[in-house]
């Protein structure tokens, strides 16, 4: 081991802890960076000087083109995590959470604030001594729709789908590119992202959040003219400030993670009856059909469809003569499964899966501009429909059978034909443009299937609906779940009915009746929000 | 070639449109003088670099007295050493009459300044790697003045007999080190940490070299589909027996580095580029073996693919110097005032993280284009030689350190799986500097003609 003199050096030391010092150090840093640069252009200089000497083979050039490709690979690969590091968010949650230099801009990096339509906050960040912790002043209101932000469980909601914006991770406009320029010069320029407005109304969803208190279900409200998610509820629920493991070891009771809005997935029962009547109307279907009051099937080896009036009439001990030969509106509002299985097999599997199709039920759609974000509509679950099997159509014309779907996509069947037959997406983030879909039926179709829902709730299964202040239009359906278990009660529909301008779908899980536990909760949910003046008709 | 052909293209401009006529003769007289292959001074950038080196220096320092660390004089030994073995190597070299590539040797003094400073603001993290070590800088500039020297003005030709003996020697050591050494990577830690199986890789070259150069060998023009067959068979049992037993080290960075400077040689001496497609096979079916048969190369090549599913265990390292490189953004903390200390192996593998965060994104690329300088004028000095066995050793020379350089920096910015392979001149290590120090002196050998 050589033995090396080994002074300090205290005239250096000295130097350095010169209060001009960190002036020259910023200097020397520049002067660093130029004098490389000025150096390597030399280089070039003297380069192109010795290229001078001819040379006599040729081959190996190729291979520095394949260096030069491959390094410049390497360059923008390092720049993608250099440079645009805060763009990955799994990158990003690594670092707030593991990282410890203090100077490392992820950490000052946060997420904007998430409002309501009015402003109100619903999710903010703060800095804390542990990191940058996210905020929900409304706790478990709305925890399935804002969702979580947390550095372990990740993303979901908006939380997730709109991401890219309350980071400012998405470089589309010149505003975002404008701030990411001059985020790299200045590291401390990253603070709080924008704010994304959502298109909820805390009063609505706080409304809808009391109402459903002890059951299991949900509520979805839109804006039918801009497909505005207005309150989308999901109970049970979590709260997002805290969020035990057990709630992600898949032993919570309910599963309160599970967003039944959008992901629940349900036999539709009689709700589904305004799809098959939309898909009559398309096919032309005017006048009567028979209901015998022993029901229907398509053979002797099938269970016969009956009316819910025939199972009432039995409980009671009474007999029941059946409804006789109706039209489509008294079907309607008297729920008649009769009717609609004859009507299904009439019209077709084509028609049906077409007018499924028309509501954007067939396929997946995400609330958000990014693919990967949580807070997306899967498709319904569908069995194989063919006119070579009339009963599985005669099934599913009354909305059992081989058929699952979410209440969101019995909102927007609603809200189609409120707007006069042609769909609307909805929408979660006011800054997006309102995006329509196919049509589902021609103007007057949808006016006569208004009128005729309407009519369900003036005088059919919906009557419980009814309230002073505003027009209600609705149907009620009650899927059945299997053996021993109450249905589940399900109500749709829109207001006011002359004029619509929100549509609605409620599910409570083994209500009941769908008059039971669904209409009483959208009556009451109506009434305080236009005496309240939320709603103003 | 493209600098070739932009000069070309300066040349006419200038004779055409440039009125100032004495600049122009003044340029035309270099340009001559150059053509002539008579001179380009040794210290041609000498000072400029020293001024840079002590620059990146002091703000070591700077940074270190800002955390509050007494400067002693040990810190500076290895800046003051280089300082020292430059100087001496500069005059040496105008006192022997060098005649060599200008660029390359003044981007060998500036790598290896840099590499001095990058490892010296490491220091303070790893006590005990200080003592011997400085002399690590010094004895490899020795070998670099020596492999010159010795081979300089086409007497490397003398190395071509030794083809023979270079490949058993290679084959050998291979052997010899999974007979007695220790069987992870071929590293005997006993005689302070040296890694035997480092100079595989000039073995490797000079072998291939001269195996491939011989008068009776007729590899020239001779694609995938045509190979010679009794040499090409002699290759692979060669090749074959030296992959297994490098994989029985688990030494895959070695083997995947010697085996890709091979195929850079095969190309070189067939003149037929269908060998890369053999190279492609290759690798897909190394990349199976891997998958399938060795939990060590598995996890690492899941950790490249998604370090995220695994952040504090296998992608750990790569996440952290990413997460470096990411703080230090742009334009960098300013050397020494990054914090790698929760960087694990920060001072071999990973020491272009620590550079990056340090130097920014903009020091990086200039890094980048240093080794792209560097590399390119080996290629042009390989180019310009006349005999095939030269120009295969020059050829394999630039292969193994480029190769060196773009898996070490694609593992870091996770383009590629970590492989352990050291970045050339900047990561601590004493064996592979020396290796990389005779890399470079005979490549000064070849740009030294006659």
């Amino acid at each position: 081991m050589p033995d090396l003199p080994n002074p300090s050096l205290d005239s250096l030391e000295l130097l350095l802890a010169h209060p001009l010092w960190p002036r020259v150090g910023m200097l020397l840093r520049l002067l660093f960076h130029a004098g490389f640069a000025g150096l390597l252009f030399r280089f070039g200089r003297q380069m192109r000087r010795e290229a001078m000497v001819p040379a006599k083979a040729y081959w190996p050039s190729v291979l520095s083109l394949f260096g030069g490709v491959f390094l410049c690979v390497l360059a923008v690969r390092q720049a993608d995590w250099q440079l645009m590091g805060q763009r990955n968010e799994r990158f990003l949650a690594f670092m707030q959470r593991y990282d410890r230099r203090e100077f490392n801009p992820a950490h000052r990096f946060r997420a904007g604030r998430i409002t309501d339509r009015k402003g109100r906050t619903l999710a903010g960040s703060r800095v804390t001594e542990g990191g940058i912790r996210r905020i929900y002043p409304y706790g478990p209101v709305f925890s399935h729709v804002i969702g979580y932000n947390h550095p372990l469980y990740g993303m979901t909601g908006v939380e997730s789908a709109g991401r890219n914006r309350l980071m400012r991770g998405s470089l589309r406009t010149r505003e975002d590119l404008a701030h990411f320029g001059a985020a790299l010069l200045d590291r401390e320029g990253h603070t709080e992202g924008p704010p994304l407005t959502s298109t909820l109304d805390v009063d609505l969803q706080l409304l809808a959040h009391t109402l459903l208190e002890g059951q299991r279900g949900a509520v979805v409200f839109l804006d039918v003219r801009t497909g505005d998610i207005l309150a989308l509820v999901s109970r049970p629920e979590f709260d997002p400030n805290r969020l035990p493991p057990r709630l992600f070891s898949g032993q919570a009771e309910g599963s309160p993670l599970l967003n039944r809005s959008l992901a629940g997935l349900y036999p539709p029962g009689s709700v589904f009856k305004i799809l098959v009547a939309a898909a009559a109307l398309n096919e032309g279907f005017t006048g009567t059909l028979d209901t015998p009051a022993d029901g229907f099937t398509t053979s002797p080896a099938n269970p016969r469809i009956r009316d819910h009036d025939y199972y009432i009439a039995r409980r009671a001990g009474r007999e029941w003569r059946g409804h006789g030969r109706i039209g489509l509106a008294e079907a309607l509002a008297k729920s008649s499964n009769v009717f609609f299985a004859q009507l299904g097999i009439q019209t077709g599997a084509e028609a049906l899966t077409d007018a499924m199709d028309a509501v954007g039920m067939l396929s997946r759609f995400t609330l958000s501009e990014r693919p990967e974000a949580t807070l997306t509509q899967g498709p319904a679950r569908l069995g194989a429909l063919s006119d070579d099997r009339p009963y599985g159509i005669a099934q599913f014309s009354i909305g059992q059978g081989d058929l699952l779907v979410s209440p969101m996509q019995i909102a927007m069947l609603t809200a189609a034909l409120a707007r006069g037959g042609e769909t609307v997406f909805p929408r979660i983030d006011l800054a997006q443009p309102v995006r329509t879909g196919r049509r589902l039926c021609s103007e007057e179709h949808a006016a006569a299937l208004r009128w005729m829902m309407r009519r369900a709730v003036t005088e059919g299964t919906g009557r419980g609906a009814q309230i002073p202040d505003i027009t209600v239009a609705g149907k009620t359906g009650t899927a059945q779940t299997g053996a021993g278990r109450e249905s589940h009660s399900w109500f749709t529909g829109f207001a006011p009915s002359e004029d619509p301008m929100w549509a609605f779908a409620v599910i409570v899980e083994h209500g009941g009746y769908g008059s039971r536990a669904a209409v009483p909760l959208v009556r009451q949910m109506l009434q305080t929000a236009v005496q309240e003046g939320w709603l103003v008709p | 070639m493209a600098g070739s052909v932009s000069s070309v293209k300066k040349k006419n401009r200038s004779a055409t449109s440039r009125p100032a006529r004495s600049k122009k003769t003044k340029r035309e007289g270099e340009a001559s003088r150059a053509g002539a292959g008579e001179t380009s001074r040794p210290v041609f950038f000498f000072f400029g670099i020293v001024g840079l080196v002590t620059v990146a220096q002091l703000l070591v320092l700077s940074a270190r007295s800002g955390e509050g660390r007494a400067l002693m004089l040990m810190d500076l030994w290895p800046y003051l050493l280089w300082l020292i073995s430059s100087g001496v190597v500069a005059v040496g070299l105008k006192l022997a009459r060098w005649r060599g590539s200008g660029v390359l040797l003044a981007g060998i003094f500036l790598l290896s300044g840099l590499g001095v400073v990058v490892r010296s603001r490491m220091s303070g993290m790893s006590p005990g790697v200080r003592d011997m070590n400085v002399l690590i800088q010094p004895a490899g500039f020795a070998l670099l003045f020596g492999a010159w020297f010795c081979f300089r003005r086409e007497r490397v030709r003398q190395l071509r007999p030794f083809w023979g003996l270079s490949l058993l020697l290679m084959l050998g050591l291979a052997a010899g080190m999974l007979a007695l050494g220790s069987r992870y990577r071929g590293g005997l830690y006993a005689p302070g940490g040296m890694t035997p199986t480092e100079i595989l890789k000039l073995f490797a070259v000079v072998g291939l070299a001269g195996f491939f150069s011989r008068t009776d060998a007729g590899w020239e023009g001779r694609g995938v589909l045509r190979p010679p067959l009794a040499d090409a068979l002699l290759l692979l049992v060669i090749w074959g027996s030296l992959g297994g037993m490098l994989v029985l080290h688990r030494d895959f960075g070695l083997f995947l580095l010697l085996s890709l400077t091979a195929l850079v040689m095969l190309i070189c001496a067939t003149r037929r580029l269908s060998w890369g497609v053999v190279a492609l096979a290759a690798a897909a079916g190394g990349v199976w073996g891997i998958l399938r048969y060795f939990a060590h190369g598995a996890r690492r090549f899941e950790a490249f693919l998604d370090p995220f599913s695994d952040p504090t265990g296998s992608g750990w390292q790569v996440l952290q110097g990413l997460t470096g490189m990411y703080a230090g953004g742009l334009m960098g903390m300013g050397l020494g005032a990054g914090r790698p200390e929760r960087l694990p192996i920060a001072s071999s593998d990973f020491v272009y993280a620590v550079y990056a965060e340090d130097a920014g994104f903009v020091g990086s690329v200039l890094l980048l284009l240093l080794f792209a300088r560097i590399f390119s004028s080996g290629i042009r000095i390989t180019r310009r030689q006349e005999e095939t066995f030269s120009r295969l050793l020059g050829a394999g020379l630039v292969a193994s350190l480029a190769v060196q350089t773009l898996v070490n920096i694609g593992g870091v910015v996770n383009l590629l799986p970590i492989t352990g392979i050291p970045l050339p001149y900047i990561s601590q290590g004493g064996s592979s500097y020396w290796v990389t120090s005779l890399h470079f002196g005979l490549l000064l050998a070849l740009s030294d003609q006659k």
